[in-house]
């Protein structure tokens, strides 16, 4: 549906959606005034203790064959590797920390333990997937072009395998990553521009070059004898970072309630309609600091959503008063445990994997409405595509 | 003569005026187009050469913009605005997402920036940028 037309919010008059606006304006330039010392420590602080776990894993390993050493040494440095990829490398590509004008730790110079150059990473996550969320079509991230997520996407045989592409997707998740700004859509269709395939081709083929380096040749002959358990324990270690956040980011906007848009014409909406869109097509994981900081701080998904740009570390705070906000002005705040909310995804992964007469939809019921004002006309509204998105229709073509 | 860093040298060139058109203006040299404004501000590239910022964020804008530290450009690499200013305003026509053609120009660089999306459908229906972690401001008058 567009966006427009969503009941979760029709019930806010133009006046009431201006205001909600203004309030989360005001959240924002609060942490903007505050950030300082006491921020800047944190992210210090996190950057360290990922340097240290992972220098640490790596010297365990020089002892990885014998089991405990492997076991200790591979736990390590796959945490170390979920930190820098989830707390560190992605918030610090969405420019959270630029504030601090740190040249080592800003957007424009981080490289990220994983295949996917942040070049690619910054236009497919912080570009398309930030500004496009959730609409069908545009937002690549809607089951990564191998899984069908939305019972608006047109369900074909090859869906019924979603089973084996969803385990192999979280296995292998980093190269789905690495893949994903390539497009594989327009590859197929011809639409990709020829040039700027072999440059992104090139970029990539050197950072797996130098990931595969690092942890299948040089580390594993730095251990000599235990080359071939490090080289395993490297391996674990990268599974571990691939299936973690593959589960963090899915349950960031599958569960139920977490909706999906066909607007194509998005680009002329006003700050509170961009926020409303954020926060209705985002889904939060409830869990303790400890589960919050290996997730990037994304099981405040919602609030990542509205502030991209925010350290990571105010978004427990913020989400306080975000759900005061969506309470006062009726608006659904998708949350539960992030078992929960996992069970949801792999409900839906599964279900969709069949046409939709052979299931039923999940989609929880609006809350009551508080009030009734007066939505925009299609008329004063930009022109934008009322159909199913884009993908679905290049699908059925 | 002024020598244009590479990536923007290599941008294709307007038709009228055989000129690097800038990154976020498109196909010619004119007001930046928004969908490229935003991509530009959330993929973090120079909104002149298209390529990935680096260090010492750079906004170009009248003087008003810079007092009012709300920018309509986004943002580029310093080298890329150095050169945009000394090239563009020769042309004497509104350009760099200003109304009307400037003779002094402000050049801001800073850590970091914020993406401000319009508040309300009935006014400025563009995107505009603050700097919140400014290093340099520099006045820039064009010859």
């Amino acid at each position: 549906m567009a966006i427009s037309d969503v009941k979760e919010y029709t019930h806010l008059s133009p006046e009431q959606v201006e205001e909600l606006g203004r309030e989360l304006d005001a959240i924002r330039a609060d942490v903007e005034e505050s950030r300082g010392p006491d921020d800047a420590a944190y992210i210090n602080r996190m950057i360290t203790i990922q340097r240290r776990l992972a220098a640490a894993g790596r010297v365990t390993l020089f002892a990885s064959r014998y089991k405990p050493a492997f076991v200790a040494g591979t736990a390590m440095l796959g945490v170390a590797k979920i930190l820098e990829n989830m707390e560190i490398g992605h918030n610090v590509m969405h420019g959270q920390w630029d504030w601090m004008n740190d040249p080592e730790i800003h957007s424009s110079n981080w490289e990220w333990d994983t295949a996917q150059p942040a070049e690619q990473w910054k236009h497919s996550h912080n570009y398309v997937h930030h500004q496009f969320t959730n609409v069908l079509g545009h937002d690549n991230d809607i089951g990564y072009g191998v899984l069908r997520m939305a019972r608006e996407q047109n369900w074909h045989p090859v869906n019924l395998g979603q089973p084996v592409y969803n385990a192999a997707l979280a296995l292998l998740f980093q190269w789905g990553v690495a893949l994903h700004d390539l497009d594989l859509e327009a590859i197929r269709k011809g639409r990709k521009d020829p040039k700027e395939m072999k440059r992104q081709l090139r970029s990539i083929g050197k950072k797996i070059r130098r990931q595969f380096a690092k942890d299948y040749v040089v580390y594993p002959l730095l251990a000599g004898p235990n080359a071939v358990t490090t080289m395993k324990a490297n391996a674990t270690a990268n599974l571990m970072r691939n299936v973690w956040s593959y589960m963090i980011i899915f349950c960031g906007h599958f569960p139920d309630g977490a909706m999906h848009f066909t607007e194509e014409e998005i680009e002329d909406e006003t700050r509170p309609e961009w926020y409303l869109r954020q926060m209705l097509g985002s889904a939060n994981s409830e869990g303790g600091p400890l589960l919050h900081v290996m997730a990037g701080n994304l099981g405040f998904q919602i609030e990542h959503h509205l502030f991209p740009d925010l350290p990571s570390n105010r978004y427990a705070e913020i989400s306080v008063k975000v759900q005061d906000i969506c309470q006062r002005y009726g608006i659904p705040y998708t949350t539960g445990p992030l078992h929960h909310q996992f069970g949801q995804v792999l409900r839906t992964i599964h279900k969709l994997a069949l046409p939709n007469g052979m299931t039923s939809d999940d989609s929880p019921t609006p809350p009551s409405p508080i009030g009734r004002g007066r939505r925009l006309t299609d008329a004063e509204r930009p022109t934008r595509r009322l159909e199913t998105g884009a993908w679905s229709k290049l699908r059925s073509a | 003569m002024t020598v244009l860093p590479h990536p923007l040298a290599e941008r294709p060139r307007d038709s009228a005026y055989d000129i690097p058109v800038p990154f976020a203006c498109g196909d010619e040299l004119g007001p930046p187009v928004k969908k490229l404004v935003l991509q530009c501000a959330l993929s973090r590239i120079c909104g002149l050469c298209g390529e990935s910022l680096s260090w010492g964020v750079t906004f170009v804008g009248s003087p008003d913009e810079a007092e009012a530290n709300a920018f309509h450009f986004p943002p580029s690499h310093e080298a890329c605005a150095d050169a945009a200013l000394a090239i563009y305003p020769q042309l004497g026509v509104p350009v760099l997402g200003q109304p009307v053609p400037l003779d002094t120009w402000a050049l801001v660089v800073t850590g970091g920036f914020e993406l401000v999306r319009p508040t309300s459908r009935t006014g400025d229906m563009r995107v505009h940028f603050t700097a919140h972690a400014v290093s340099d401001r520099r006045t820039v008058t064009s010859a």
